[in-house]
């Protein structure tokens, strides 16, 4: 027992300061970043790209599923991005409400005869719809047979005939300038192929909306988003952005990011068999590059440029993380080669160990360390002044990178300026590790539970549709 | 009674110490958060306040006619207070670069000759002789953006300067003042151009004919790839149709990007030669992806003459080309109809 | 003649704003495409000058709007954008006039004379 309880010590000692010594790494380098990124980024007229005939092209391909109570206004909305070289594929997933019928009022629809070739394998394609108004001239809609989301985005991806895919959530909000800046690194690349741009989420609970445009941006007045905003800062402005610059990206949002159609075709596309699409897509363009020895980069943009909702319910929460969890898994398990392989570089030797230790395994560290410390508490095993004085120093950490986080939001894109909101973000940090942490955990073990199950959900998933509520928002922080 | 040896490392003390640390950053970092919150918000009200107070005299300066040189404007005592802080100085100096890049004529030089008097050429100059490359590349941007030409013999080396913002900077800042003239930097330059610097330049130079045949043509010899990558889409964007021979010529180029840069110039440019050129190089060419672009370069450039060229393809094995040339096919006949 | 003109930058506005005036219009001015569709829900002006790229909704947009309208009014459209393709889109939506920036306001006005002359 004795010994137990070194090498539980000891175990967690060395895992918590390799953890810490991580977190303080990417904040140096988020720091960099931010610096680097406001600098470039004041110079530049983003507007250049919305009317020059050079402009790299770009389909939108936007999955629906039985979203037919807004699917109108969310094309409405995505419709009146401003970009000359643009085609926006919706994609129909076999709702069984309303949708293709609003769809094909609204936008007077007609369908249409289009030769491609199916280089990605996907479920039937019933028809492709064009508008007959000119004013709808880049909507293009495909209804098919319901298959999940990556099934829909492929088909988009096929039928896609510009350079550069936008793979955005239907019901997302974008700013106006989202394309433009999300599409200028694919343009600032000299040596290093950029294969793919991710793009920032940012949770849009009590925000203000006016004809599907973000006009007000407001702290979301419920816990449970507010504590997502939160993470969402965390993730993105501190995650993201060290990330970046250590060119490791290996999760783009599912719910608003770019690629290369051809590398993305030639790497096969998006996977039927993961719940985590989004993740799987990027680790595996990023190995096919690495495995031809092509120098590439996946590049991020920290603007806030997309706005979505979050669950405001535990429950639907829970589902969320169970299923980013469970896709956490699958996309590491069907990559393990890349496990500290020196072939892959940052990929292998840092970015896949980092989200297997402290993605992937921080959960089942925690909970496993929990239940010894009830085992050895029931034994009156516990150095209880050693105990508290470790879990203090743990909680205070976390408290201390989510201020720096709210800190680097302040200096940065500063959203939340209104009157106490700050207040409000501070004391959500301080609530956090109490209120949201251990429910996060808890739906992680569960995700790793249903994943050892081979409940792999997935005929649930087909079955379902991504777009039930259960799977939204598809946004990974 | 447990934990003998780890007492001395991990004794609780020096999770004390830990905590107490940590606990001090928080405090610290939220005092800098709260700080910074004011400093920003104070900005922004007074970057408003002062917009609002500069605005009427601006409107004035900007709408008065006046035919004399050495004339001065007329600046009144509170704007002058203003000015004496150097934060309102930069606001001003913003204001100015917007409304010069909005405004023409008349109100434009009165703005540059504005600039000037208040001395503010002499902040973008210090600027641009800064050891930052920020600063550096937003002196040039002001000068640039002010006509401010006299100073261009200091700006042509910037032209490659190692950090990619300042060179860029600088290469905008030649273009803007002396359009093609001003691309003289082509000819020892030692970076690539990216493609987003392509397409500023490109906007730059829209609306002014390409003055010399030489000069382009010295461009699409040039050892800088990137630089006849930029003179094709000029060619293209000009769809200046008489460099003909010189971009089949391209075909041959041994750089991929060069190549497919040249089939799409030629897709601007349609001709009989070019659409022969084109289907000669499909058949050399090992890159299918080009292959791609050649067919479907073919739909803007070709004739009838290609379509037992293209018939001939339906036999390949490969599904995309088939598709292509059926495309392609479809597309030309009926064009014939037409 | 009553004109509605959406622009972002406060001081060009305030510059045609006060050239305009000079001319004898009534002049109402949009800080932003929301604005103006705003005040063109409450307003009738006989013209409408805009920018492209404005904040929350675009020139394009507002454009659009005025020609939906039951009875559409003249529309400028002012932008730094000159390429051919936008222009042609412009007058594709309805535009009745295109004015690249920079821009001399002077112009901008006599611009402004010829639909004051059609529409008397």
């Amino acid at each position: 027992m004795e010994h137990l309880y070194n090498v539980f010590n000891y175990g967690l000692l060395g895992y918590a300061v390799t953890m810490l010594s991580c977190y303080l790494f990417l904040g140096t380098l988020a720091i960099a970043e931010a610096i680097t990124y406001l600098r470039k980024s004041k110079l530049t007229d983003y507007n250049l790209l919305a009317s020059s005939p050079y402009a790299p092209t770009v389909s939108i391909l936007a999955p629906a599923y039985n979203e037919g109570a807004n699917i109108i206004e969310n094309v409405r909305s995505l419709l009146s991005i401003y970009y000359n070289h643009l085609e926006l594929i919706v994609i129909n997933d076999g709702s069984k409400d309303d949708s293709m019928a609003k769809l094909i009022e609204a936008y007077q629809l007609k369908p249409v005869q289009i030769n491609y070739h199916q280089r990605l394998k996907t479920k039937k394609v019933k028809a492709v719809y064009k508008s007959t108004n000119p004013v709808y001239n880049k909507l293009v809609v495909i209804d098919k047979e319901n298959g999940g989301k990556a099934d829909a985005l492929n088909t988009g991806i096929n039928l896609a005939s510009h350079q550069y895919l936008v793979c955005i959530d239907v019901d997302c909000i974008l700013e106006q300038d989202a394309l433009l800046k999300l599409l200028k690194p694919f343009m600032d690349d000299s040596d290093k192929k950029v294969i793919a741009t991710g793009g920032v989420v940012r949770i849009a609970n009590s925000c203000l909306f006016e004809n599907g445009k973000l006009v007000e941006v407001n702290l979301p007045k419920q816990f449970l988003p507010r504590v997502q905003a939160l993470e969402y800062i965390r993730a993105f402005l501190l995650g993201r952005m060290a990330w970046s610059r250590l060119n490791g990206l290996l999760l783009i949002s599912g719910a608003f990011g770019a690629f290369d159609r051809k590398i993305a075709i030639e790497a096969g596309g998006y996977d039927h068999s993961t719940v985590g699409e989004d993740m799987e897509l990027v680790v595996r363009m990023r190995r096919y590059m690495a495995e031809r020895k092509v120098p590439y980069r996946v590049t991020f943009i920290p603007d806030p440029l997309c706005w979505t909702e979050a669950p405001a319910s535990y429950k639907i929460l829970g589902r969320q993380r169970n299923r980013w969890m469970r896709g956490t898994i699958e996309t590491l398990k069907m990559h393990r080669v890349l496990f500290f392989n020196p072939r892959y570089g940052i990929l292998g030797m840092l970015s896949y160990p980092y989200w297997f230790f402290f993605e992937f395994l921080a959960p089942v560290i925690e909970f496993s360390g929990l239940v010894i410390f009830v085992v050895l508490a029931v034994a009156g095993l516990i150095n209880w002044p050693f105990f508290l004085a470790l879990t203090g120093f743990i909680i205070l950490f976390g408290w201390l990178f989510s201020i720096f986080a709210i800190l680097m939001e302040v200096a940065t894109f500063n959203q939340y300026k209104k009157k106490g909101e700050l207040g409000s973000l501070i004391v959500t940090a301080l609530l956090e590790p109490i209120l949201f942490h251990p429910f996060v955990v808890w739906s992680s073990i569960r995700g790793i539970v249903d994943f050892l199950r081979k409940r792999n959900s997935w005929g649930e998933m087909t079955r379902q549709g991504f777009g039930a509520p259960a799977a939204k928002p598809q946004v990974k922080a | 009674m447990v934990l003998l040896q780890t007492e001395t490392l991990v004794s609780p003390r020096f999770f004390y110490i830990a905590i107490a640390v940590t606990s001090a950053m928080i405090f610290m970092l939220v005092v800098a958060m709260l700080l910074l919150l004011l400093l920003k918000n104070g900005s922004t009200k007074r970057q408003k306040r002062l917009q609002a107070q500069f605005k009427d005299w601006l409107v004035g300066i900007v709408l008065e006619e006046t035919e004399e040189h050495h004339h001065k404007f007329e600046v009144p005592q509170e704007i002058k207070d203003l000015l004496k802080n150097s934060f309102a100085r930069q606001v001003l100096l913003q204001e100015l670069k917007n409304l010069k890049q909005s405004l023409s004529g008349q109100p434009g030089e009165n703005l540059e000759k504005l600039y000037r008097q208040l001395g503010f050429r002499t902040i973008s100059y210090n600027n641009l002789h800064s050891s930052h490359w920020h600063l550096k590349a937003r002196g040039i941007q002001e000068l640039a953006v002010m006509h401010q030409t006299d100073l261009i013999y200091e700006i042509i080396p910037l032209t490659n300067h190692k950090h990619p913002g300042v060179r860029m900077e600088a290469q905008i800042a030649m273009v803007f003042l002396k359009q093609y003239e001003g691309l003289q930097f082509f000819e020892n330059l030692l970076y690539p151009l990216t493609e987003w610097h392509q397409v500023k330049l490109l906007q730059l130079l829209a609306s002014y004919p390409i003055p010399s045949e030489e000069t382009i043509v010295k461009w699409l010899h040039s050892s800088n790839n990137s630089v006849v990558q930029f003179a094709l889409k000029l060619i293209g964007e000009q769809h200046a149709s008489y460099f003909q021979e010189e971009v089949i010529a391209c075909l041959s180029h041994k750089d991929e990007v060069v190549r497919r840069q040249a089939i799409a110039c030629l897709g601007e440019i349609p001709s009989a030669p070019a659409a022969t050129a084109l289907t000669k190089l499909f058949s050399h060419e090992t890159s299918k992806d080009l292959q791609m672009t050649i067919l479907a370069e073919l739909l803007k450039t070709g004739t009838a003459d290609e379509i037992p060229f293209l018939h001939e393809l339906k036999q390949t094995e490969d599904i995309d080309i088939k598709m292509a040339a059926d495309r392609a096919i479809h597309f030309l006949k009926n064009q014939m109809v037409a | 003649m009553k004109i509605l003109i959406a622009e972002d930058e406060p001081i060009t506005l305030a510059t045609m704003q006060f050239r305009l005036k000079k001319d004898g219009h009534e002049v109402l001015t949009a800080n932003n495409g929301q604005e103006a569709l705003a005040l063109l829900a409450e307003h009738t002006p006989q013209l409408v000058i805009t920018d492209i790229m404005m904040p929350f909704a675009s020139g394009l947009e507002v454009l659009t709007y005025v020609k939906k309208l039951p009875t559409p009014v003249p529309v400028i459209v002012l932008s730094a954008m000159g390429q051919e393709n936008v222009v042609v889109e412009a007058f594709n939506l309805g535009a009745d006039d295109y004015i690249t920036k920079p821009f001399s306001p002077n112009e901008l006005a006599l611009r402004v004379r010829r639909f004051t002359l059609r529409a008397s």
